[in-house]
């Protein structure tokens, strides 16, 4: 099954997440910059994930890893890494 | 592409568009069409996307489309109902009830379930919807004031965004040019308030006043409160405040923040009526919509565990932008009415609207160790109870968010079981025990 998601990073890291998109194909929407009331800028990006979840994953881990901060955004809930 | 339209249920939920009223989303549109009229120039307007969610932040987006403003009609719920409790100030339970309501918020669209759960039981019984209902019935003239005050809080928070909106295009060098002397005016009222501090007689009545607010605090609760005496701070650790502020002051982030406050207000206001008159009241407003705005920024921090440090240069921060907007406001109101009596007045209604929100709602916040409360009534439920997506529906039917179909008699029937079984003593012997009252936050 299907499962959209956005992924956030801070806006510095936009060129991470554009190397993201570039491995995950078809499967992803364009880069947003967003910025919430009193929050910090993001570079956000929406993702569809079926097939290329695992290649995700292992992404998700190693920038878990390497302490990066990070959020995943489903259904109205951020969870933040 | 997927346009943004199309990524507001992943973002704001499924459910997102399903509660916003078009007569509204009309309005905000009306707003953002005749805020733009002011400070645009010829810039292409962000288009406005309307929700409805707990998230409740207005936030601007960018893509390759353009500019966006998704703005939560909940914001608007959340002016009115902290409005309306500073208005008409109901007792401690009615608080508590509707704060303890806004940290389940919170906890929700973290996907803290068993938080969020806690804390929807725990508003249940802090007071009833019966309770909650007769305390804050209004007379007329205050319902009248209050739908006034909560539009322009929603005006200034989409203008807010509006200016962000102008600067991220590089443009608003104007802007930035105006606000050079309300900085210079907050740098010269903080070497005031060293100086003020120096003098014992100041310090005696401020001393005082901290005291006596201390004072009505344990008065509303009912109970003594264990917290430190924040009046025992040192002159010394008292100017290293004032000074870390002077240093914030330079920061770029918080200046483009000001430059949002200031024009955001002056545009909300201008846009409501051309008279000058009405100025005091609605910069006053504005006022008060920033520290409503900036007590979600508390109960996220709250949620999201930040560390002591960080709450505390959050809290300089809301410190700052707070008296940054109402200096730069008092010196726009001196200047367009050339009236002492206009600006008298306009402190008056900020001062007094200041005092509403920390007696009534700030206070509350700080005295409640709400992350030791969360975590004490979580035990009432496992996390395979709150995994259940129909339990979820009946988290977030209780915080104000229902109408999940698959909502099961079941789910409800537990949660409500958990309500009963905590009691209001319990809650206050949590309350009593609490040490969070620091005045750094």
């Amino acid at each position: 099954m299907d499962i959209s998601i956005a992924l956030r990073v801070p806006e510095a890291d936009k060129l991470e997440l554009e190397e993201l998109i570039g491995e995950l194909g078809g499967d992803s929407g364009e880069i947003q910059i967003s910025k919430p009331f009193d929050g910090e800028t993001v570079a956000q990006v929406l993702l569809t994930l079926g097939a290329t979840y695992p290649y995700f994953k292992s992404w998700l881990v190693f920038r878990g890893e390497s302490r990066k901060a990070f959020s995943i955004v489903h259904n109205g809930t951020e969870m933040k890494g | 592409m997927i346009s943004i339209e199309a990524s507001l249920p992943t973002l704001y939920g499924a459910d997102c568009r399903d509660r916003v009223q078009p007569l509204l989303a009309s309005r905000y549109q009306s707003t953002v069409d005749s805020v733009w009229n002011l400070i645009g120039g010829d810039l292409e307007p962000p288009s406005l996307h309307v929700v409805h969610s707990p998230i409740a932040r207005p936030t601007t987006l960018v893509d390759l489309n353009g500019h966006h403003l998704v703005y939560d009609q909940y914001l608007g719920q959340m002016f009115n109902r902290l409005t309306r409790i500073e208005l008409l100030l109901p007792g401690a339970n009615v608080v508590d009830a509707y704060v303890f309501k806004l940290f389940g918020q919170r906890n929700l669209i973290r996907g803290r379930w068993r938080q969020a759960s806690a804390m929807a039981s725990v508003s249940g019984v802090a007071a009833n919807q019966q309770q909650i209902r007769s305390a804050l019935v209004e007379p007329e003239d205050i319902f009248g004031f209050r739908t006034v005050l909560t539009h322009v809080q929603e005006t200034f928070a989409i203008a807010h965004e509006l200016v962000h909106s102008v600067l991220a295009r590089n443009a608003g060098d104007e802007l930035r040019v105006k606000f050079e002397p309300v900085l210079e005016a907050q740098r010269i009222h903080l070497e005031k308030a060293k100086l003020d501090l120096a003098d014992p007689a100041y310090r005696a009545r401020y001393v005082q006043s901290l005291k006596d607010d201390r004072k009505t605090l344990e008065d509303r609760r009912g109970i003594p409160n264990s917290g430190a005496p924040f009046w025992e701070l040192s002159l010394a650790e008292d100017v290293a405040e004032i000074e870390r502020r002077v240093v914030l002051l330079r920061d770029p982030t918080l200046i483009e923040e000001g430059i949002c406050d200031y024009f955001g207000a002056i545009a909300a206001a201008e846009t409501m009526s051309p008279d000058d008159d009405d100025r005091p009241t609605f910069y006053a407003a504005a006022t008060l919509g920033l520290l409503h705005l900036r007590l979600i920024q508390y109960l996220d921090n709250l949620v999201d565990d930040d560390t002591e440090i960080r709450r505390s240069d959050d809290f300089d921060q809301s410190v700052l932008r707070a008296s940054l907007l109402r200096t730069g406001l008092r010196t726009d109101v001196a200047a367009r009415s050339n009236s002492a009596s206009n600006v008298a007045e306009f402190d008056g209604i900020a001062t007094e609207f200041n005092r509403a929100h920390s007696s009534s709602v700030l206070d509350q916040v700080l005295t409640v160790d709400l992350p030791g409360l969360t975590k004490k009534f979580m035990a009432f439920e496992t996390k395979a109870e709150v995994d259940d997506p129909a339990h979820q529906g009946t988290i977030r039917e209780f915080l104000g968010f229902g109408g999940i179909p698959s909502l099961t008699r079941h789910a409800a029937d537990g949660l409500l079981a958990n309500r009963n079984s905590l009691s209001r003593e319990l809650i206050d012997q949590t309350v009593a025990r609490s040490d969070s009252t620091d005045p750094t936050l």
